[in-house]
């Protein structure tokens, strides 16, 4: 075998060096010519997006005037900017807009501009049919809003034994306004009028029924300040008349559970993603001297921070579990002594002498709700204590044959408990129709002190059935007949109108 | 049309449960997402309208796709008063994968931070009745919050099947 000689291996050396070499920049070559055409497509692509956002430009310009006009949902969604939804105050973006107004539409409204300027074409000049952009950028609400809510009802009650006590009342008008400083600060309130007129001389009232700000640490987590409405039961947080069925509330969660229940104080409150829902704190209590009423004994002794006496602080507390979609257990308690330091009789001594009774006040209540496949099932229990019932009656014995006054008696203890079951037997859209029955039993003088007798008139066992129509969610029509079992001289039925927004 | 733009992310407030980062982990774990910018005619909105029952909203939600051709939107309804956030993720084949509330403020109705609440909603496609009281059950005092939310996700299934199933 002829060795190659030395100069033969060079030379094959160069060759395959260069041949690899030119191989290596025919690769480069190609890999360069790749990536230009690559860099070529981008820049295709590029164009033909900056000539469709060109487009897009051009077809806005023009709405922007418009959106002076009063479409400000328009032009506030026109533009980039993400103007929001009905929260939103003064959104942005669109030139010549006149400054949202700070009290912002309530939802209705809101939503109703909202179909408004979306199902129909917008009316911007020159656009060619309305295209409405994503509003790519940053969430929509960042400044904060004044709300104005409300709910209403109106009520005819037609007493079967005697129709001289047919009534017709405006019950209630109320006026929700609330304002939100920051995202974790909000102040609401809640305004209410009764019975249409409230003078010197007129039985309808004027009252502040909630006024508290509400801070939320984290989420989950809050604290609220001011006069707030008490966590017990189901009708004294959700009194809105489409919130629960019959004309009437019922009498448990009146008479028992003083609906509408509000104290002044702090509280903390907050919930848990698998359910559990807590609420506690330290509030204002009764005025044992101020009860006025046998047949409602804590809503006669309220002082819905009216001049409240606080000598007395009270304290509750309230679980929730909601944990399984459609059920809702939970239970409260309230203590607070109700004896105020005998402040009443210290201001005025004309009025019963209550030194030395301290009158602790207690209230527990538990309850349970079921909502599926159409069935609303609820059942609630609650119960009262006013400790010190037979002093205190004893004082008021003494004072009613001194002055010849017909002050009623303190109960030591009253309860009641109902059952209520609704089905919504039709469905159309927006509209239902539910009837529903419900049961109750209560007595506000279950127990007096020795010595003092109960009325059978603030005892009694009613049988309401009825049904509620609704053409809207946030509206009710309502009737309703009532059976009472032990004072059969009420029974009566009744027609109602609600709204709430 | 599809116009892709940068992902802006929100910035993060007490009352926000979820950043919008956190919401597209939560529903789509490790993905990687595109934002989408999605441009529709009167028709389309007409049309998810109709299909949901629902009124088109003011605005749009923000969408995001991933590779496999989720999405995830980011969407507004109101509770009461106040919006409440709430972040979607759809698979492949047009159905709910999660639902996550992002943001909710106001101090009555945060029961639908609820998982178990939340849960009723996997695995519904725009064919779903998606009605409160009916296919998904309400939470007591929170009635406006899960009606709402609960109309949201339905539109949001109805957008979806307008114009982003291929």
């Amino acid at each position: 075998m002829k060795k190659l000689s030395r100069a033969g291996t060079s030379a094959l050396l160069v060759l395959a060096a260069s041949v690899l070499a030119a191989r290596g920049a025919v690769a480069q070559e190609a890999e360069l010519r790749a990536q230009v055409e690559s860099l070529k497509q981008q820049v295709d692509t590029l164009r033909s997006q900056m000539s469709k956002l060109q487009e897009l430009l051009e077809k806005l310009q023009p709405a922007a005037p418009a959106g002076a006009a009063g479409v400000p949902a328009q032009a506030g969604s026109a533009a980039t900017q993400a103007g929001s939804a009905a929260t939103q105050a003064g959104s942005a973006g669109a030139p010549g807009s006149p400054p949202a107004a700070r009290i912002d539409t309530p939802p209705a409204a809101a939503r109703g501009a909202a179909s408004a300027t979306a199902a129909v074409p917008p009316p911007a000049a020159g656009s060619t049919g309305g295209a409405i952009a994503a509003a790519p950028s940053d969430k929509p609400v960042e400044e904060p809003a004044t709300t104005i809510g409300g709910y209403g009802e109106l009520t005819y009650n037609n007493y079967l034994k005697d129709s001289s006590r047919n009534t017709a009342d405006l019950r209630r008008f109320v006026l929700l306004l609330g304002h939100r400083f920051s995202d974790q600060l909000v102040f609401n309130s809640e305004i209410e009028w009764e019975h249409a007129v409230s003078s010197a001389s007129d039985r309808g009232e004027t009252e502040i029924e909630q006024a508290f700000l509400d801070y939320s640490f984290q989420p989950g987590l809050h604290v609220k300040t001011g006069l707030f409405l008490m966590p017990f039961g189901f009708i004294n947080t959700a009194h809105e008349p489409p919130a629960y069925y019959g004309v009437e509330r019922n009498f448990v969660e009146t008479l028992i559970i003083p609906s509408t229940w509000r104290e002044g104080g702090v509280g903390v409150y907050g919930s848990t993603e698998s359910g559990l829902a807590w609420d506690f704190g330290v509030t204002t209590g009764f005025d044992i001297a101020k009860f006025d009423d046998a047949s409602a004994p804590l809503a006669g002794s309220h002082q819905e921070l009216s001049l409240a006496h606080a000598h007395d602080l009270a304290g509750y507390g309230a679980l929730n579990y909601r944990g399984i979609p459609g059920l809702t257990v939970g239970a409260a308690v309230f203590h607070g002594n109700g004896g105020q330091g005998n402040a009443d009789f210290r201001t005025d001594s004309t009025q019963p002498d209550f030194s030395g009774i301290r009158a602790p006040v207690t209230l527990w209540e538990g309850h349970a709700r079921w909502q599926a496949a159409g069935f609303d099932l609820e059942a609630l229990y609650a119960r009262g204590h006013i400790g010190d019932a037979g002093r205190i009656d004893d004082v008021l014995a003494a004072y009613n044959s001194a002055t010849n006054s017909g002050r009623p008696y303190v109960p030591a203890g009253f309860y009641g408990w109902l059952v209520q079951g609704a089905y919504t037997a039709w469905r159309r859209g927006d509209m239902s129709i539910t009837p529903f029955v419900r049961y109750e039993q209560y007595n506000t003088q279950s127990r007096m002190p020795a010595g003092y007798a109960f009325d059978p008139v603030n005892a009694d066992r009613v049988a309401t059935v009825g049904l509620s129509f609704k053409p809207h969610p946030q509206v009710v029509f309502k009737a309703d007949y009532q059976r009472f079992l032990e004072n059969p001289l009420n029974n009566r039925f009744n027609l109602g109108m609600g709204y709430m927004f | 049309m599809w116009i892709p733009l940068a992902a802006i992310s929100t910035s993060a407030y007490a009352a926000v449960y979820l950043s919008v980062e956190q919401a597209q982990q939560a529903i789509f774990p490790g993905a990687q997402f595109t934002a989408e910018s999605v441009v529709l005619d009167d028709e389309q909105l007409a049309a998810i309208a109709r299909r949901s029952g629902v009124p088109a909203p003011r605005h749009l939600p923000q969408v995001w796709k991933t590779a496999d051709g989720s999405v995830l939107f980011v969407d507004q309804v109101i509770g009461k008063h106040d919006l409440i956030t709430y972040a979607v993720g759809v698979n492949p084949d047009g159905s709910v994968k999660q639902v996550e509330i992002m943001e909710y403020r106001e101090s009555y109705g945060y029961e639908v931070r609820n998982a178990q609440w939340r849960r009723q909603f996997v695995g519904k496609t725009a064919a779903a009745p998606l009605k409160l009281d009916e296919d998904i059950r309400n939470i007591s005092g929170a009635t406006l919050s899960c009606s709402h939310v609960t109309e949201g996700v339905k539109r949001l299934l109805a957008f979806y099947d307008v114009a982003l199933r291929k």
